[in-house]
């Protein structure tokens, strides 16, 4: 294997793993965030997603540039291809993140029974952050066995919170009938949850990819 | 009983057509091998026939007489031995008694026993072959014989004398010097020149017209009747520079002129296989053409040009006819001394041998062939075995 | 061409207008490229379109053909090479050629690489000699494997060993070109390799323009490539820029397949 097809390789493994560090560095703030219940955190963090579809075309043009140059094939080629779905992936998420942010900044207000709220928003942000960054340390590990085992990790989480946004939903469908004027506010918080749900769906779906690319198989959209 | 045609429906490689197609090949076979068959016969039945006639040769019938050295046999050879003798030995041994006197003074007065050539007719008469003794001569010889005073021996004659008018003393050893000389003012001659003309051609010439009829000429004169050299070695060698006439250095450059036109082509032949990946790659590291032909084709074509040259060598040294005309077919007994001398040579010798009369001569005839088929098959397994030690491999 | 603002090269081999012909064959039409220097330029095209050609000009290697006539020029180092004042024998020490089929000599691998340094009298026989044939073994990757048989014949070798031969030869002449001919076409693919990755480490040092039938070999290698077709250049930009987004459909067939 030459010199540049290897350093070309490993530079697009490292751009991708930062790009989603930012994400899950933004995902982490605002966890500590509602931990402290200090929303004025959320004002800082920067998640820029101008910044982030940049980045997710200099990855793609790199992996244009890859494939064109290098024909890689087998293991190599399967990776390049995950690689390439998953700067989507990475971008989806990243939107997520940032519509959490907004929303639920603006949207959690002291009217609302914020204790309740947090106590499943918190597990569920964790859960879900867990997810998303153990799909992201995938990409660093070549062991097979260790692979396969993080993907099982990733799912587990990925139903976790699942349930976690089904039980919120149904407390904060509760907590509406109980106070209808707050509904709009409380609306507006579920779907702030939603978007918390969705990145570990994208975090699933990276696995997955991962998974196509390590060990093999076909391309399939779980 | 009724014949079933085979069932080949369930071979798939059956081809209905092939039986006859091979039997044709076989028959082709057969009668390539039966050619093949036919010229190793007649080449066969040609080496029996000269080794059948040619071995006698090699063995002299030597007789024990009374030799007498006194003053009469040093005026008269012909006193040396009894009268009795006088026909059964061989004249030019008699002839040679007076020198040896003179050489060993303490002979003089002596009567020695020795071992002297018989005369040729004895020997045939005494190998079975056709014979003119008188019948007093021939009982005599049987007697000889009976008290075991005959002897056959290793005829070393054949190679330490020159020719001769008497049979018995009649050797090759001339031929073979004059042979030698000449071969020696051939090669020194045509190599050299064959040689560099080949490397210029192939190396230095352009491709145009002018070197396409200098290709053509050479390769028509390796197919000129060699007689033909022989009239234009007569011609400017001897009529025109006045060298001496049957010298080997005529021969030499006669044969020279005949060998340039095969060591040229063998030579270009040798040069064109070096392939031209070597000289592109000496090019390319910026050497000049001198470099590249010196110092790479050259050495990869020398055992091509060697192996040409010694079979073009081997050829010359069987040449009769141009040899003739310029004069080595004479009498030569005596060994030349240099290259200037009158000589002969072996295919000369052997042709003037072969129209004598006496019977010996027709033994000595093929002997001679026998050595000069001999030394001919050794330049040629030198050349074999020269190209095969330079080969390089790659 | 490739984007002069951008471009910080320095020019190696300037070649301007250069047109050759066999005889009445026109065969390369107003070739104008700037070669750059310690960079891999590939010269890619179908059979017969003349990169071979153009490669040998760049030494005057075509000078050798009685039957080649060349217009033009090819500038190195403020010089064209094709000047009556030039001596062709002279140019071929600064601008070294590897051939498609490995031709060492048939000498030991030593003399194989110290011949033309010594004639050129760059080193006298002796322990200069000796280090200036190490080095030149190291740098062509071959001196661990023949450091113990130098007076071995240099046909001796494995294939891809006697190409690393061939280029250890052409490096001790110290060129400042290097022109490859199709160089790892007679090789496996493991050999390939080694040699590809030994031309990314020797254009460091010096500037290598190789023709190469094989597309793939062109993208991994060159930093430039040059699309040939019909003895006309077509195209010449960054191998990248070929590769992705090539500029004229003509380059475009060719690397997509369509032809050729």
């Amino acid at each position: 294997m030459l010199k540049p097809y290897k350093e070309k390789i490993e530079t697009i493994k490292n751009e991708i793993f930062e790009m989603g560090e930012i994400v899950t560095h933004a995902n982490k703030v605002s966890l500590s965030a509602l931990k402290e219940n200090d929303l004025s955190m959320l004002k800082d963090i920067s998640l820029s997603i101008k910044k982030i579809s940049a980045k997710s075309n200099e990855i793609d043009n790199l992996i244009v540039k890859t494939l064109a140059l290098y024909s890689p094939e087998a293991r190599d080629l399967r990776q390049m291809v995950s690689f390439l779905k998953i700067t989507n992936e990475l971008t989806r998420a990243s939107t997520y993140s940032k519509a959490f942010i907004k929303t639920f900044k603006k949207s959690f207000t002291d009217d609302l029974d914020k204790h309740t709220i947090l106590e499943y928003a918190i597990p569920l942000l964790k859960s879900s952050n867990l997810a998303l960054q153990t799909s992201l340390d995938m990409i660093k590990e070549s062991d097979d066995k260790v692979i396969e085992q993080m993907f099982n990790k990733v799912t587990v989480e990925d139903s976790k919170t699942d349930d976690l946004y089904s039980m919120v939903e149904k407390n904060i469908l509760k907590l509406i009938t109980k106070n209808i004027e707050l509904s709009k506010d409380y609306f507006e918080v579920l779907s702030s949850l939603r978007k918390l749900e969705k990145i570990s769906g994208r975090a699933s779906s990276i696995a997955n990819l991962l998974v196509f690319a390590e060990v093999g198989g076909e391309l399939e959209q779980a | 009983m009724i014949k079933r045609k085979k069932n080949h429906k369930d071979n798939p490689f059956y081809d209905a057509t092939l039986n006859a197609r091979h039997r044709k090949s076989k028959r082709f076979k057969k009668f390539t091998l039966s050619s093949l068959v036919f010229s190793i016969a007649f080449l066969v039945f040609f080496l029996f026939d000269i080794t059948s006639k040619g071995t006698p040769a090699f063995k002299q019938a030597y007789l024990k007489v009374e030799v007498t050295y006194s003053e009469l046999s040093k005026k008269s050879y012909r006193k040396a031995i009894e009268r009795k003798y006088s026909k059964i030995v061989s004249r030019a041994y008699l002839r040679t008694i007076p020198m040896m006197i003179e050489e060993n003074p303490q002979l003089m007065g002596q009567t020695i026993s020795t071992w002297v050539i018989a005369d040729d007719q004895v020997d045939q008469y005494l190998k079975g072959h056709h014979y003119k003794l008188k019948n007093k001569d021939r009982a005599l010889v049987d007697q000889m014989k009976a008290d075991g005073n005959v002897e056959l021996r290793f005829n070393t004659i054949f190679f330490t004398n020159g020719d001769s008018k008497s049979p018995e003393f009649a050797g090759l050893n001339s031929a073979i010097i004059g042979s030698i000389l000449t071969m020696i003012i051939t090669m020194l001659i045509a190599f050299p020149i064959g040689v560099m003309t080949a490397i210029y051609l192939e190396e230095f010439a352009e491709d145009n017209k002018f070197t396409q009829i200098i290709e053509v000429n050479i390769n028509n004169l390796a197919a000129i009747p060699s007689i033909l050299f022989g009239l234009l070695g007569l011609a400017v060698f001897i009529n025109l520079f006045g060298l001496p006439r049957s010298a080997p250095v005529v021969g030499g450059l006669t044969l020279a002129l005949m060998t340039l036109p095969i060591i040229i082509v063998s030579s270009r032949a040798a040069l064109r296989a070096v392939p031209d990946s070597i000289r592109q790659a000496a090019y390319g590291l910026g050497l000049t053409k001198i470099e590249v032909t010196r110092d790479h084709v050259l050495p990869l074509a020398f055992p091509g040009i060697l192996t040409g040259s010694i079979i073009g060598l081997a050829q010359a040294m069987g040449e009769t006819a141009p040899l003739i005309i310029i004069g080595m077919i004479a009498y030569i007994p005596d060994a030349p001394s240099s290259v200037m001398d009158a000589a002969t040579v072996m295919p000369a010798q052997l042709f003037t041998w072969a129209g004598m009369p006496e019977r010996m001569y027709v033994e000595k005839t093929a002997a001679g062939i026998m050595v000069l088929l001999s030394i001919l098959v050794a330049l040629n397994s030198l050349a074999i075995y020269l190209r095969k030690k330079f080969e390089v491999k790659w | 061409m490739p984007k002069e603002k951008e471009n910080k090269n320095i020019v190696k081999v300037d070649v301007k207008e250069l047109n050759l012909w066999y005889g009445d064959n026109h065969a390369l039409h107003n070739i104008t490229v700037p070669l750059y220097e310690n960079k891999i330029t590939a010269l890619i095209g179908p059979s017969g379109c003349g990169k071979s050609t153009f490669l040998r000009c760049l030494n005057r290697m075509n000078d050798l053909i009685s039957i080649v006539k060349i217009d033009g020029s090819v500038v190195i180092d403020e010089k064209n090479i094709y000047d009556k004042d030039v001596d062709e024998v002279s140019v071929r020490k600064r601008v070294g050629m590897v051939f498609q089929q490995p031709n060492p000599f048939p000498k030991s691998i030593y003399d194989n690489v110290a011949y033309a340094p010594l004639k050129h009298g760059h080193v006298k026989k002796g322990k200069a000699c000796d280090e200036l044939v190490e080095k030149s073994l190291k740098d062509a990757g071959l001196w661990e494997e023949v450091k113990d048989k130098l007076n071995d014949p240099g046909t001796s070798l494995s294939g891809g060993q006697q190409q690393r031969l061939c280029i250890a030869r052409t490096i001790a002449v110290k060129p400042e070109v290097i022109l490859m001919d199709e160089p790892t076409s007679a090789l496996d693919p493991i050999s390939t390799e080694k040699i590809e990755a030994l031309m990314l480490e020797l254009k460091k040092k010096y500037t290598i323009i190789t023709v190469t039938h094989n597309m793939q070999q062109a993208a991994r290698v060159a930093d430039y490539t040059a699309f040939f077709h019909l003895g006309k250049l077509i195209e010449y930009d960054e191998t990248e820029t070929i590769f992705v987004n090539p500029s004229n459909k003509k380059t475009e067939d060719y690397i997509t397949g369509r032809f050729g």
